[in-house]
Formats: structure tokens, sequence, C-alpha cells
């Protein structure tokens, strides 16, 4: 709903060898807003995101969207508030067809053919990628595989965006493009990137990710601290 | 190792895809019913792309110069269990059927049969899984591969010959066929054996929770095999008895597979033939075949009423006849149709 | 390893062809689905040595691949990969079987040459009817027609997932045999002794792709069971075509013209 919040409180991570992914991180997202989480190769990012919709189970701490509470009986219903946009748009795009593969969240969640149908084509027309439904994924570019990723989160009309590193495999043009349409998005987004210049591009609030730990949060000048960015292995 | 629709009859085609239905559809119940199985269906599909594209890897065997590739059944088995890599092996075979010509729809069933379920299904749980029954280590995952690999390929192969002569399309009788495909095989075989072993070892060391958790934890591969063993040997039976059937209206084909066994010098030239990749000999000895034989037709005086199989020089102008007319009516349809978005165009 | 690049421009073709438009593209999936079962057991169907009365089924893949605007070409060299085997089982029908069946102009041809010409043309029948399928129909027409056919859909599933990741893995395998290929002086084949880890590399990022495909499907609430897809009208013309192709089929089988 309108107006939500992502809450995330003192949130552990461990992966199953004792590895610990993220340690005690807390923040909140509200509606609307963009968040850049940023930190250098292994800091985290991907397995928090990861997290966030119950891919890794938390160790401890607690997920919320809105008043959601991430469980095993709530996974469900979480997903269909948060998307996550993988890195790779290879490992989400698995369906013959573009539009297949955009029909395939709502189907899942539970909506009826006609539906399905109508979100995926207003999804596919709102990114501009109408003329795309019927291609399959192996003939597309990297730009417009991102952006049927994209759609295909968003059919499942989702009250936040998780994105990790969505300008990876994007040349200069596309990039412009990817950031046109995530300003045009009304989600709150959380965006996993090491792109200094497309996180200042896009969003008004920066988490800074070091070994698993918030190491600083804060406004858009957070980019700027050359010497933390520095600290921070970026 | 791929059967061809052309060296089948629809009896034996048919009842072996019969038995690879049933196989499939025994396979997916089991998958349903494993807690773990959702999570391993994405799995057996990549895995599936990941036999097809490791197919496409060309090793050389050292000493002979020439090149082999992996055939991925046991492979697949040791990593995922018998009945996912099943799955897995049989949507990589409908894909090489469709989208590569290898195989065909008829012969779908021999090929899972052969290249499937025998791996996966048969091989893997009676051969491998009690080799490595005490554990897994470097040695008796090579043993445990090398001899399942081997084993497998020679049965497939077996099971090609039994499906050719029970089909009746060739004249190699059983001793001459199974002598020329057995020792080829077993030479793949040990080969894919050794590569087998070599992959499997390596995961093992990098990744030995995979390995274990198929070979000798609780889930999949673990459950009982015995009820779709008795649903298989059933199901054996009943193909046997359309196989004979098919076989006793060709009366050769009996014949054949009792095995009056048959030493011709020349039958060795098909073994060159044999060799998949070699396609450029082959291809090029048949058209001299059908060359030769296509010759004949401008000699034409000849009026023959009937002969025994019904081909006559007659037939054989009316097929030639035939052949000029539908390859010509192709054309004329594409040339139409081009004139016509032509003139749509302008 | 030229075969990988070949390969993966293969599907690439064919999938660009199965985008058609022509009257075959627009036919209904289970019609050419059953066209084409019903072509190749009618072809396998024939005698050993009944050559000629094969010949009349030309008529099915010329006039489709001119129906549905698919070059000969493309699907010609494909129709070369099945070509081995049946030459194998034909040329041993000529050595074994040489008794005279016809004699033309005095020269004698026998069984044997007789039923290599029958192996190869129904072998081109055969390996056609299964290769305009997959030209005139597109990938997903065909799950969601197996998905109508009431194919469980964890197989389904393995199936579209097995033909996506084709594509993905042979890329990735290009460019890992190129790197290979770039540092070990130009070697056609891999060193044996570099398989395993090499497949076994290659397989293990196929694992956890395969890991992050699967996150990728729950985070958007994939479950096993699927709402089948919708139905599709099986028109008349649908039922006209199969008739078209079936009912001259059968006749030329039953009552063959010479």
């Amino acid at each position: 709903m309108v107006g939500e919040t992502l809450n995330v409180n003192n949130l552990t991570v461990a992966y199953a060898d004792g590895h610990v992914a993220a340690d005690g991180v807390s923040f909140a997202l509200g509606y609307g807003e963009n968040a850049a989480l940023i930190g250098a190769n292994g800091a985290g990012k991907s397995s928090l995101l990861l997290a966030l919709v119950g891919v890794l189970p938390a160790k401890s701490g607690e997920i919320r969207a809105g008043d959601l509470i991430l469980g095993k009986k709530t996974l469900r219903e979480l997903r269909s508030r948060v998307g996550l946009v993988f890195q790779n748009p290879d490992d989400q795009l698995f369906m013959p067809s573009i539009f297949e593969d955009v029909a395939f969240g709502p189907r899942s969640f539970g909506l009826g053919e006609a539906e399905t149908a109508e979100r995926a084509e207003a999804v596919l027309a709102r990114l501009g990628i109408s003329e795309l439904r019927d291609r399959s994924p192996l003939k597309l570019s990297g730009g417009e595989k991102r952006l049927c990723a994209i759609a295909a989160v968003l059919a499942t009309e989702p009250e936040f965006l998780l994105f990790d590193e969505p300008t990876a495999f994007l040349d200069p043009r596309a990039k412009r493009g990817l950031a046109r349409t995530l300003s045009e998005l009304p989600q709150g987004k959380l965006i996993a990137t090491h792109d200094l210049p497309f996180a200042a591009e896009t969003c008004s609030r920066v988490l800074l990710l070091k070994n698993g730990r918030l190491a600083a949060s804060g406004g858009a000048e957070l980019l700027r601290d050359a010497e933390l960015l520095e600290r921070a292995g970026l | 190792m791929h059967m061809a629709d052309a060296l089948l009859s629809p009896a034996v085609g048919l009842a072996m895809d019969a038995v690879a239905v049933a196989a499939i559809g025994i396979s997916v119940a089991r998958v349903k019913k494993d807690e773990f199985s959702e999570k391993k269906i994405p799995i057996m599909g990549v895995a599936g792309a990941l036999v097809f594209a490791g197919q496409m890897i060309n090793f050389t065997i050292p000493a002979t110069g020439s090149s082999g590739h992996i055939g991925g059944g046991i492979l697949l088995a040791g990593l995922l269990g018998g009945v996912p890599a099943f799955l897995s092996i049989a949507a990589v075979l409908i894909i090489q059927c469709l989208f590569f010509a290898d195989g065909g729809l008829l012969a779908l069933g021999c090929n899972i049969f052969n290249m499937g379920v025998i791996p996966c299904l048969l091989i893997y749980p009676l051969v491998f899984k009690p080799l490595l029954k005490r554990g897994a280590d470097v040695k008796r995952l090579s043993a445990a591969s090398v001899v399942s690999a081997t084993a497998g390929l020679l049965a497939g192969a077996f099971c090609v010959v039994l499906e050719t002569l029970f089909s009746g399309i060739t004249e190699l009788p059983f001793g001459t066929f199974v002598t020329l495909m057995l020792p080829v095989h077993l030479a793949i075989g040990l080969v894919e054996g050794a590569v087998t072993a070599a992959v499997l070892c390596f995961i093992w060391k990098m990744r030995p929770e995979l390995i274990e958790s198929a070979n000798t934890g609780k889930k999949l591969g673990a459950v009982s095999v015995k009820k779709p063993l008795i649903v298989l040997a059933a199901l054996a039976v009943v193909v046997a008895g359309a196989l004979s059937l098919s076989a006793s209206s060709n009366p050769d084909g009996l014949e054949w597979a009792i095995g009056n066994v048959f030493s011709r010098g020349d039958a060795e030239a098909g073994l060159e033939e044999f060799e998949e990749n070699a396609a450029t000999n082959p291809v090029a000895d048949g058209a001299a075949a059908v060359q030769e034989s296509t010759a004949f037709l401008p000699d034409y005086a000849f009026k023959d009423s009937e002969s025994a199989a019904g081909t006559s020089v007659a037939g054989l102008v009316g097929a030639a006849v035939t052949f000029a007319v539908a390859g010509a009516a192709g054309l004329v349809i594409g040339k139409v149709k081009k004139s016509k978005k032509t003139e749509a165009g302008a | 390893m030229p075969n990988i690049a070949s390969s993966a421009n293969g599907l690439r073709a064919l999938e660009s062809l199965a985008a058609g438009r022509t009257v075959i593209h627009r036919l209904h999936p289970a019609a050419k689905l059953f066209c084409a079962l019903a072509f190749i057991v009618f072809t396998a169907s024939f005698g050993r040595y009944d050559f000629t009365r094969l010949a009349p089924y030309l008529f099915y893949p010329f006039l489709m691949m001119a129906l549905a605007e698919i070059p000969y070409g493309i699907l010609l060299k494909r129709v070369l990969i099945a070509l081995p085997f049946c030459l194998f089982a034909g040329l041993s029908n000529v050595v074994i079987d040489r008794e005279t069946a016809l004699s033309i102009g005095g020269a004698a041809v026998s069984f044997g040459v007789l039923s290599l010409m029958t192996i190869l043309l129904k072998m081109y029948l055969c390996v056609m009817a299964a290769l305009l399928l997959a030209a005139t129909t597109p990938f997903a027409e065909l799950t969601a027609q197996l998905r109508r056919l009431h194919i469980p859909a964890p197989f389904v599933t393995v199936f579209e997932i097995t033909y996506r990741y084709i594509g993905v893995l042979l890329e990735e395998l290009r460019s890992m045999t190129t790197a290979y290929r770039l540092r070990s002086g130009d070697r056609k084949a891999l060193d044996v002794r570099h398989m395993g880890s090499f497949t076994g590399g290659l397989l293990l990022r196929g694992f956890d792709r395969a890991e992050r495909v699967h996150a990728a499907m729950c985070c958007r609430g994939y479950s096993l069971r699927r709402v089948p897809p919708a139905r599709r009208g099986f028109a008349p013309r649908d039922a006209a075509a199969a008739a078209l192709v079936c009912v001259p089929a059968a006749a030329l089988r039953l009552f063959p013209l010479w």
C-alpha cells in the first residue's frame, strides 16, 4: 500500500558455512524513496538483498514490509510486495518468450489468465518494450534483457524494488535509459551498485556496507566523501 | 548412439515411446513426492542444458589422435541422483530431436530408454550407488564412474542393436551387428567413464556435499527403486510381446536375432561409417550409391509387371516424376509468395 | 570446437524461422504436432523396399517448406546429422542383400540397394517432419500445447529451462574455450587432463546459476502447481489442415500408386 515503509531491524545473515554476510544491519526505506546500497565486492550487498526476500534465511533480526513481518507463513505475501531484480537477467528470464516470463509472476501469485495478460501487457507498455513480447530472451541485447527482467518483477506489483547491480552489462546509453526508467517508477527502491555516478544520479540516500556492517548512512553527499569511500574499498 | 526414425518399425518405436512415457511419468511422480523437489526442478533444467553444452566439449584422447566427448547420464546421476538426472536427459533428448535432428520423434522412446532409463534408472541404482555404499573417495568414485559409464553405454548399444533388428530394417545378422557395435562402444564407454570420473572427482574435491547428498543421503535417489523397476520390467514384457508380434510379421527379424553369426569381410566396410562424427566419407559414399542406382533410370525400357516388393521400373519412374512435381510445386509456391510480397511492398 | 557456435546459431536460426507468420505458422500447434507424428508413423510403416511407394510423401516436406517460407538449405544441413548411422545400417544391406530385385536395361538393382534408398528416403522424411514442426511452431506454443496435453508440469518446466539455458551455457562455454585456446597454443580440443576441472568448473558454475534461477523464480511466487495455460481454439481450418496431411498419407500407405 502506498505510504508504507520497508523496515530492517538488526538483521544478521550467515551462510551455512558460518560466513557472516550481514551483521546487525538496520535501516528503513520509505515509499518513493531511492536508496543506494554501496560497498566493495564481497561487502555483502547481494546477500543482504537475498535476505530481504527470504532467499537467504535471517539468523536474527526482523524484516517488515508495512505491517507484514517476514516469516515462513508470510514469505509468499512478502515476496509479492518486495520484488528483487537480479544482477544477471539471464538468471531471471527463463521462459521461452518475454510475455510468458512477465506473466509468470502474476500467474504464480494466483491471478486469473485474463488479469495476468492485462497486467503483463500494461507493464510491457509502461516500460516501452511491448514489441519484445513474443521475442525469446536468447536474442535480446543487454539493455533489453534488463528492462524485461524489471518488467517481470513489476508485473507482481511490488511496493518495494530491490536491484542488484542494475547497470552491469549496460552500455552508457542503456544506463541513461535505465536511470530514466527508475526515476519514473513510484516504488521505494534499494539499489545495490558500485557504479557511484549512477548512484548519485538516481538516489537521494546512501547506505554504505562494509564487511556486512552498515558503515555509514546518509544523503547523497556521502558519495562525494572521497576518504570515506576509499576506506570502504570503493 | 542416437537411434533414427528411419531404422524403426512403428511397432517397436511406439512400444518404446510408451516405455519412455511411463518412465517419465513415474519419475515425475517421484520428484513431486519429495520435498526438495521443487528446488530440484530448475537444477534439473540447467543440468540438462549443461549436458548439452558439455557434449560440445571435445577432448583429445591420448595416444590415438582422435577426440571424444562426454555422454552425461552417469555424470548427472552422480550429481543429482538417478531420477532427476533421468528427467534432465529426457528433456535434452527431446530438444536434440526437435531442434538438431539428432534422433527422431518416433525414435524418441528408444533414445530416452537407451541413454536415459538405462544409465540413470538401471545402472545408477544397481551399479554406481552400491559401489559408493561405503562412502565416496577418489578411488571409489573413479571406479564407480568407469564401470557404470561403460556398462551403461554397452547396454545402450546393445539395445540399439535389438531395436534395429526387431524393426527388421537392416539385413545385418545379430552376431555381426553386435560384434560391430560392442567393441566400439566399449572403447567409447571406457573413455567416457574416465572423463566422468575426472569430472566427478573434481566436483567432489570442490563441493563434496553435492556428491554426498546425491549418492548417500536419503533424498531422491535413495527412495526405493524397486517399484519403478517392477513397472519398467512389466512394460518391457509388454514391449517384448509387441516386438515378437512385429517380428513374426517380419520373419527374418527373429531369424537374425536367434543369431546365425555371419562374418563376411565386407561387413567391416560399415564400421567406418559408424563413427558418428565422420560424416564426410559416408556422405560421399551415400551420394555415390544413390547416383549409381538412379543412373539406371534413363535406360528405362524394361516393362516388368510386378517385382516382389512392388518395385518396378514404372514405379521408379513414377517416383522420379513425383519427386520432380513435388519439388516444382514447392518452387512455384515459393515464387508466388515472393512475388506477392514484393507487390505488397511496392 | 566450432560446433559450439554452430549449435547456438542453429537454435537461433530455428527460433527466427518459428517466429514467422505464414499459413503454417498460424495453425494450431496440436494440429502440427499430430501431423508430424502421424506422418512419421506412416513413413516408418512402409516396407523395406518400398522406395518408390514412399516417393509421393516428398510432397509433405516440399510443400510445407514452400508454404512456411523456409529455405531448403537450413534444414538440409541438419538432415545430414542423422545420416551416418542410417547409412551404416543401409550400406550393410547393400553388402549382404545382393539378390537382384529388378533389372533396368540389363543393369541389376539389388534388394540391398533398394533398401538403402528406402532407408535414406525415410530418414529424410522423418527428420524433415520433426524439423518442420520445430521451425513452424514457436517454443512457447509448443510447451503450452504440451501442458494442455497434461504432460506433467514439472517435466515441461524442466524442458523449458533446459531449452532456455542451452543458449546461455553455450555462450559461456564459448568464451571458456576461447580463453583456453588462446592460452594453449591454439589447440583444437581440450587436453584430457584438463577435462575434469574444465567441465567440472562449468558444471559447478551451472549449478550456482541454477540456484540463482530458482531463487529468482521463488521471488516471483513460483510453486510446483501451475495454472494450465489458456485453451486455444481449434478452428475448422486446423482440422482441415490436419486432414489434408493425414488423409493422403494414409491413402498412399494403404493404396500405393504403384
